[in-house]
């Protein structure tokens, strides 16, 4: 199956209301961005159904942008380091705490055969003591840095975010301007600020899921039970887990096993999520062989 | 029917790990707050109409704007366009304490 679409141009979606949330921003402000998210649907369904052989291992170099104002938001070297060895454990299922995992779930429990290799770190001092989610950490004339290649690269900025938020994502399909993750540098890797519950590196691997396509586990309809991640192996959820639950966890008539509050697309602690399934690793590939293609192109070239 | 509290005007984050006996708590959205995954807020403003913030499909906070009223003394009623309610999102609080730094509001 081709894909021939679900890409904005560039600079097609540049004006934007300083406050309003990404997704819905564009979605209400800018057509293209419905048809681009609408025509990635369409081919990651159709990929699902048709079930390709697999990719094998797929490499993303990986552009760290660290944006800071105070001392300690420029982390080291090795607080990247340890964010990048956690994001390749929960990629390959090599993270140790996949024992925690009620049983019946690790047969769904899947090595997404996607790893991260790191290309480049910039540093960037700052005037803008908290970040918003209005995209300003991506731009250099909002006090940010803009992001390189987005094409072919995963472009992570570390900053300090408002609002107590730990970290956003953009879906494929939007500009690529803005293409990539923001993390919370309190919430990035396992050292230097890096703080409990949330020092596993799992945001990050959370986000990316984002960018390779993946909804939150519950379905994105508030406390609803009508909603849908679009992937068949996860159980229907009401709303967002936090904290550690207890297994099991039932809603939406999801007895006996309920919730899988273990998958990194819940909202649960850094230690209680440990999995994403067989049909998301099918999702983000589809991500990868439809709207981020560029980067397999990458990959075969280098 | 008296105004609500200057106060109240500010766009409030849920710091749910403070909430007790059915009273939810909010801290000023432009102050530093522990971090979490997935903080819902609302934002109150002169003008009559509401924010409720929800974490979005990428995560970063998406508004539902409605209008709010005062039935009563005390409470603050929320009214929302067709649909835009998220599922479990309160139809109006009473409001228990708001100061310049705390919002403290029961779902009724």
């Amino acid at each position: 199956m081709a894909f021939d679409g679900g890409r904005l141009a560039p600079g097609a979606a540049r004006d934007w209301c300083g406050t309003m949330p990404v997704h819905r921003r564009l979605l209400d402000s800018d057509p293209g961005y419905a048809r681009a998210r609408e025509e990635i649907e369409t081919f990651t369904f159709g990929a699902a159904r048709e079930e390709p052989p697999p990719l094998g291992l797929v490499t993303i170099p990986t552009v760290v942008h660290v944006v800071w104002s105070q001392a300690a938001q420029n982390i080291g070297d090795d607080q990247i380091a340890t964010q990048l060895e956690a994001l390749n454990r929960d990629f390959r299922k090599r993270n140790a705490d996949l024992s925690v995992l009620p049983p019946v779930w690790v047969p769904l429990a899947a090595d997404a055969d996607i790893e991260f290799v790191l290309a480049d770190v910039t540093r960037t001092r700052t005037d803008v003591a908290t970040f918003d989610t209005d995209d300003g950490v991506k731009s250099a004339r909002t006090g940010g840095v803009d992001p390189v290649s987005t094409d072919t690269h995963l472009n992570l900025w570390v900053c300090q975010l408002g609002g107590g938020l730990l970290g956003y994502a953009q879906f494929p399909g939007g500009p690529p301007e803005t293409d990539g993750v923001v993390v919370t540098h309190t919430a990035f890797g396992s050292s230097g600020t890096a703080t409990a519950p949330f020092d596993l590196g799992r945001t990050l691997t959370h986000e990316v899921g984002h960018w390779l396509n993946l909804r939150h586990i519950w379905g994105d309809d508030g406390d609803g039970c009508g909603g849908d991640d679009f992937v068949a192996d996860t159980p229907n959820q009401a709303g967002p887990n936090y904290g550690r639950p207890t297994y099991p966890k039932v809603s939406c008539n999801n007895a006996p096993h309920g919730d899988m509050f273990v998958n990194y697309m819940d909202y649960t602690d850094d230690a209680a999520m440990v999995m994403f399934t067989l049909g998301q690793a099918a999702r983000m590939a589809a991500a990868l062989r439809g709207p981020r293609s560029g980067l397999l192109a990458a990959a075969a070239t280098s | 029917m008296t105004a609500p509290p200057a106060a109240l005007f500010r766009r409030w984050v849920h710091v749910r790990e403070e909430d007790a006996a059915g009273v939810r708590v909010y801290r000023p959205a432009d102050q530093p707050l522990p971090p979490a995954r997935g903080r819902d807020g609302i934002e109150f403003r002169s003008d009559g109409t509401f924010a409720d913030l929800r974490p979005g499909p990428t995560d970063a906070p998406v508004a539902s704007v409605g209008r709010w009223t005062l039935p009563a003394a005390g409470r603050i009623a929320l009214a929302y366009p067709p649909g835009a309610r998220s599922a479990g999102a309160p139809t109006g609080y009473e409001i228990v304490e708001v100061t310049s730094d705390l919002l403290r509001l029961r779902p009724i």
